[in-house]
């Protein structure tokens, strides 16, 4: 399976072009990074394959079909960027996760046992089970994005997207998502992780996307992730970045 | 004491009033959650407005006034959502201008027109005037909207809390939408016998307000929102018998006061958040 995308456009209502004559190709067994600097257009190829704004021209396919059908066949789990969230919202740990498995259930949302247990798992896997009623606010940066990656995987989804998962998290965070981020790989997946934290590309992924409003360049990690391209990519920016290596 | 309790009672329309104010809570207070936690207060605002020029278009084609008002509030909540696709302008820009252009126009056709309807029951409502029709006709607006709610709330809970992953589950995010906004006016247009467009706007936001402020969780926020509701209904009810005060204001203090309660009770911090929602 894999996603492809193929020259597209995107605009937002208020004009402005977040992407343009963008294309590339997502595989599954790997792990792909898609790299670029702060509103480069990360977000948007995100939400672009997800169906929730519309390509102004171009394509994206999934497996040879159209966003619509793979999110019908519960293809595609998303684990949002901070900023998208509303933190204040009245709901407990173990209630977003569950919510990963409502398209397993039935017309009201009813779960059944396997639903419970698969929801504790992944809370388990996470290292979260302890906190399951807590509002989702009143959790530490890392804590928020393990309820979320929890979400993911109760989902058991065949394309796991996460739009910055390493934005403001602990190390020890970042360790546990890496660590069942390579488990995922080895179900098969398609992984798509937007960061700005270079140093674990070239540890973790086996794919780098760079992304400036458009794709610069696409491919395996050892022929993308070079100080040129990077330099290219992000501009100035570089050492703000703190790549240490390559 | 027990005299004092049912005294009001022997009146026929008193007991119309009570019951037709309970049922009118319960999903009010229920859909005001979600409009709290989407940031939809002022759109239940804008649509309360909106119903009065199709109330008079109606009258003047002699069909029911009810029908009018429905048609005009979801022609408010298109239009809108018509003019913010197509323009830079922000939603609750184009709000203001769609529902305050509209209940002008509302206005200006009732002050031309020669009718029997009274602008301040339409404004107010006409709790006491409640008669059998009016009774079964919002019972059962109410009941089936309150039906809808308890069987699609959590798919609601989902589109409010998070558009993407709603997306994500294969819901259909156009039809929760507009769900919501037909059953939005569905509740107006039933409440507005009763409590009439500007009390109603009460009605659709204070419930989520309070609910939120008291809760960590939704069904907490759902069960206090309800609750506190319907106890200001029937203390409504009473007492503006008592002090001889329209039901409809009244029951609409009582809300303020659990409100107020509410906010001390549960820090203040929350209060922000529902006032920048409600800004959206
Ligand atoms: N809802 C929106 N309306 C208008 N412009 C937007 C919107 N969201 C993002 N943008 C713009 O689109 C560009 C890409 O944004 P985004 O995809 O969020 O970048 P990234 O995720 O890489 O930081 C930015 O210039 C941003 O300002
Ligand atoms: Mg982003």
């Amino acid at each position: 399976m894999t996603i492809e995308i193929q020259n597209i456009n995107v605009f937002y209502k208020n004009g402005h072009e977040a992407l343009h004559n963008a294309s590339c190709q997502i595989p599954d067994g790997s792990i792909t990074a898609l790299l670029g600097v702060n509103g480069s257009g990360k977000t948007t190829l995100f939400r672009s394959i997800m169906g929730v704004l519309r390509i102004n021209s171009g394509k994206i396919t999934i497996d040879g079909q159209s966003p619509n059908v793979a999110i019908k066949n519960n293809l595609i789990s998303y684990v949002p960027q901070y900023d998208d969230i509303d933190w204040e919202f009245p709901i407990l740990v173990k209630d977003v996760v569950m919510m990963g498995r409502y398209s397993y259930m039935n017309f009201m949302r009813t779960p059944n046992p396997v639903d419970y247990k698969i929801v504790e798992e992944s809370l388990k896997k996470v290292g979260m089970d302890d906190l399951i009623n807590r509002q989702i606010g009143e959790l530490s940066g890392g804590q928020k994005k393990r309820v979320f990656i929890a979400r993911a995987l109760a989902q058991e989804s065949k394309i796991l997207l996460l739009d910055e998962p390493f934005t403001g998290v602990d190390s020890k965070t970042q360790e546990t998502i890496l660590e069942l981020i390579k488990q995922e790989r080895e179900k098969n997946k398609i992984i798509l992780i937007s960061t700005h934290d270079l140093n674990i590309v070239p540890e973790i992924c086996d794919r780098t996307i760079l992304i400036n409003k458009t794709v610069q360049v696409e491919g395996l990690t050892q022929e993308v992730f070079t100080k040129e391209n990077l330099v290219n990519t992000f501009g100035n920016h570089l050492n703000y970045y703190n790549l240490n290596n390559g | 004491m027990f005299d004092f309790l049912i005294s009001p009672f022997q009146y026929g329309f008193m007991l119309n009033a009570l019951i037709i104010s309970i049922f009118i809570s319960i999903p009010a207070s229920i859909l005001s959650c979600f409009l709290v936690l989407k940031g939809w207060s002022l759109i239940g605002d804008a649509i309360s407005h909106a119903v009065l020029p199709g109330i008079v278009i109606a009258y003047i084609l002699n069909i029911p006034l009810i029908i009018g008002a429905f048609f005009a509030g979801l022609f408010c909540s298109l239009a809108t959502g018509f003019l913010k696709n197509n323009s830079r302008v922000k939603e609750d820009t184009v709000m203001g201008v769609v529902f305050s252009g509209m209940f002008a126009f509302g206005i200006v056709m009732y002050t031309k027109i020669e009718t029997n309807i009274h602008l301040d029951h339409i404004l107010f409502g006409n709790l006491l005037g409640i008669n059998n029709t009016d009774l079964k006709f919002s019972t059962f607006i109410s009941m089936s909207v309150l039906t809808i709610l308890l069987l699609k709330w959590k798919d609601l809970l989902v589109f409010c809390f998070d558009i993407t992953h709603a997306r994500s589950l294969g819901l259909n995010i156009t039809i929760l939408h507009y769900g919501l906004l037909i059953i939005l006016s569905l509740i107006i247009v039933s409440n507005l016998k009763a409590v009439g467009i500007i009390l109603s706007i009460a009605l659709l936001i204070i419930p989520g307000a309070t609910g939120f402020l008291t809760s960590n969780d939704f069904k907490r926020m759902l069960i206090i929102a309800t609750l506190s509701t319907v106890t200001a209904a029937v203390l409504g009810v009473y007492i503006s018998y008592y002090i001889d005060s329209a039901p409809a204001p009244t029951i609409v203090l009582f809300m303020t006061m659990n409100f107020l309660l509410a906010y001390i009770l549960f820090s203040a911090k929350k209060t922000i958040y529902v006032s920048n929602k409600t800004k959206n």
